[in-house]
């Protein structure tokens, strides 16, 4: 069976999966505003609710709508899979994301509680759907045995057990009865850091990473063990059971995750720069050292302020780490969404002469790299920012908020550079 | 592979590029492709993506794990018959 046409033939208008991109960056933009308008105060440990709204705008409005938007388009392509009716889940999901995100970002920022109340709603919704359309289409996946089908099945699942435990915090912050069940706040991180955002990048990796970054592929046991390995110990400690074998467990295998893709992507076959290739190497880098300094808490327990360990290790894993790939994996999704849609809008066969914009011409190089370089300068300035909110929070929001503006920017750019071939094309005289 | 090319065989080997550039180079090459003639693409892997736009443009196309890379595809015509002969005798080899 053909997958990939089948994929394409169901695939849904280019605007479909490109609002879910166009959204990450604005919620990137509304958290980096909020740590411009919250100020040191926000960072000053990691229990502020201002820094729970912030982190919330960043895992579910950045990282988590990127990857329902990416899961729903690539799930075809990565894993020939069939998912029905795209169109419409797309729409009704993103429809229930977005003022979910903003009412619990806001209601966490503040401690509103009818806020609180809509987002869990809405949230809950939005969770069940996404949960229950993509683990039916996994599980009858053709290759469901593939390191990169079972990782995206465990991302799935441990996306489902965060967004559990974070609905029955919500609802604790917005007046439930059983209140605030703080013992769950750690399991959500955890969960949610690793069992979500962790495997589902080690499962994409495996295929991106030797697929546009010419690599070798990561080695086969490496591939069949890491995620089964991350997502047990992150269940074992999530539950208290052998908690410190588990964490150490947990670090190494994103360690050496993190250290193969370095070395593979330093034996690629064509060694020409690309911004994707730089935001995975910030990215992974940004993992290693999110590493160290955990593996210097636990060593030296008494030797490290308590709350700023904690704080470095988020701000590396969720803005350096998962921002990055994001950011990088953006860059080449959208640009191929606008040139792949562009030729089945503008057949061959009906035209005798196209004007189609080529891939390298949808996004210039010169705007990423200059965007690239402004996203590195805020995630060094947000991580200095936790060691010391006086000195830098300002310089990192500031930056970011520029980093973010021209990603979305870019992608915007994509759009158009899509909407003005369609009118060039179409107005030709012999035009489809 | 002088035979191959004696029965109309355009090849284009685009194992060292990164996606979609074999993509795009598979269109530009097929813009130029002579009636009898067949392109024989060489990849690193199975191309879904173009399968789709090769339909719509009007071409047939036959993918199989290559001899000399990953996965290879043969690209012809609709209804060009010297051309599908062709690949069925290259193919069938």
């Amino acid at each position: 069976m053909n997958y990939g046409a089948l994929s394409l033939e169901q695939a849904p208008a280019l605007d479909v999966p490109v609002r879910f991109f166009l959204t990450a960056p604005a919620f990137g933009m509304l958290a980096a505003g909020a740590l411009l308008v919250g100020g040191p105060a926000v960072l000053s440990s990691r229990w502020t609710p201002q820094l729970l709204g912030v982190t919330h705008l960043l895992t579910l409005g950045f990282l988590t709508v990127t990857m329902f938007g990416a899961l729903l388009q690539l799930l075809p392509v990565l894993a020939g899979v069939n998912i029905l009716r795209t169109r419409l889940i797309s729409t009704v999901l993103h429809g229930l994301l977005v003022p979910g995100i903003l009412a619990l970002g806001l209601g966490l920022w503040s401690g509103w509680s009818a806020g609180l109340e809509l987002a869990v709603v809405m949230l809950a919704a939005a969770c069940l759907l996404f949960a229950a359309v993509v683990l039916r289409a996994l599980l009858g996946a053709a290759g469901r045995g593939q390191p990169s089908v079972v990782a995206m099945t465990g991302a799935v699942l441990g996306f489902s057990a965060t967004a559990g435990l974070g609905l029955v915090l919500a609802a604790g912050h917005a007046g439930a009865r059983f209140g605030i069940l703080r013992n769950l706040t750690d399991l959500h991180a955890r969960l949610g850091l690793v069992g979500w955002v962790g495997v589902l990048v080690v499962g994409v990796a495996y295929q991106v990473v030797p697929m546009f970054q010419l690599t070798p592929a990561y080695p086969r046991r490496l591939s069949t063990w890491l995620v089964p390995l991350l997502l047990v110990a992150v269940s074992a400690s999530a539950v208290g059971l052998l908690s410190a074998p588990a964490d150490l467990v947990t670090a190494t295998g994103l360690a050496v995750f993190a250290a193969f893709t370095l070395v593979l992507q330093s034996r690629r076959r064509r060694r020409r720069a690309d911004v994707t290739l730089a935001y995975w190497r910030l990215a992974v880098m940004c993992l290693l050292v999110a590493d160290g300094i955990w593996a210097v808490a636990t060593l030296l327990p008494h030797g490290w302020p308590a709350q700023i360990a904690p704080l470095a290790m988020g701000v590396l894993y969720i803005v350096g780490f998962g921002t990055s790939v994001i950011s990088g994996m953006l860059y080449k999704i959208v640009p191929f969404l606008v040139w792949l849609h562009l030729q089945r809008r503008l057949p061959r066969l009906h035209q005798a002469k196209r004007n189609l914009p080529t891939m390298a011409e949808i996004i210039p190089a010169t705007r990423m790299g200059m965007q690239f370089r402004v996203h590195c300068a805020g995630v060094l300035a947000l991580v200095g920012a936790a060691f010391h909110p006086q000195w830098a929070t300002y310089a990192a929001g500031g930056l970011l908020m520029a980093a973010w503006a021209g990603l979305w920017l870019n992608l915007w750019n994509a759009v158009r550079c899509y909407r003005q071939a369609i009118a060039d094309n179409t107005a030709l005289p012999d035009g489809a | 592979m002088d035979t191959n090319m004696e029965r109309g065989e355009q090849l284009l080997d685009v194992t060292d590029l990164e996606p979609p550039e074999p993509l795009e180079r598979a269109l530009e090459a097929l813009d130029h492709l002579l009636p009898g003639q067949y392109l024989r693409l060489l990849l690193r892997r199975e191309p879904f993506p173009l399968y789709a736009l090769l339909d719509d443009d009007g071409f047939l196309h036959l993918g199989r794990r290559g001899e000399g890379s990953p996965y290879e595809v043969f690209v012809w015509r609709r209804g060009d018959a010297v051309a599908e002969t062709a690949v069925g005798e290259v193919a069938g080899e």
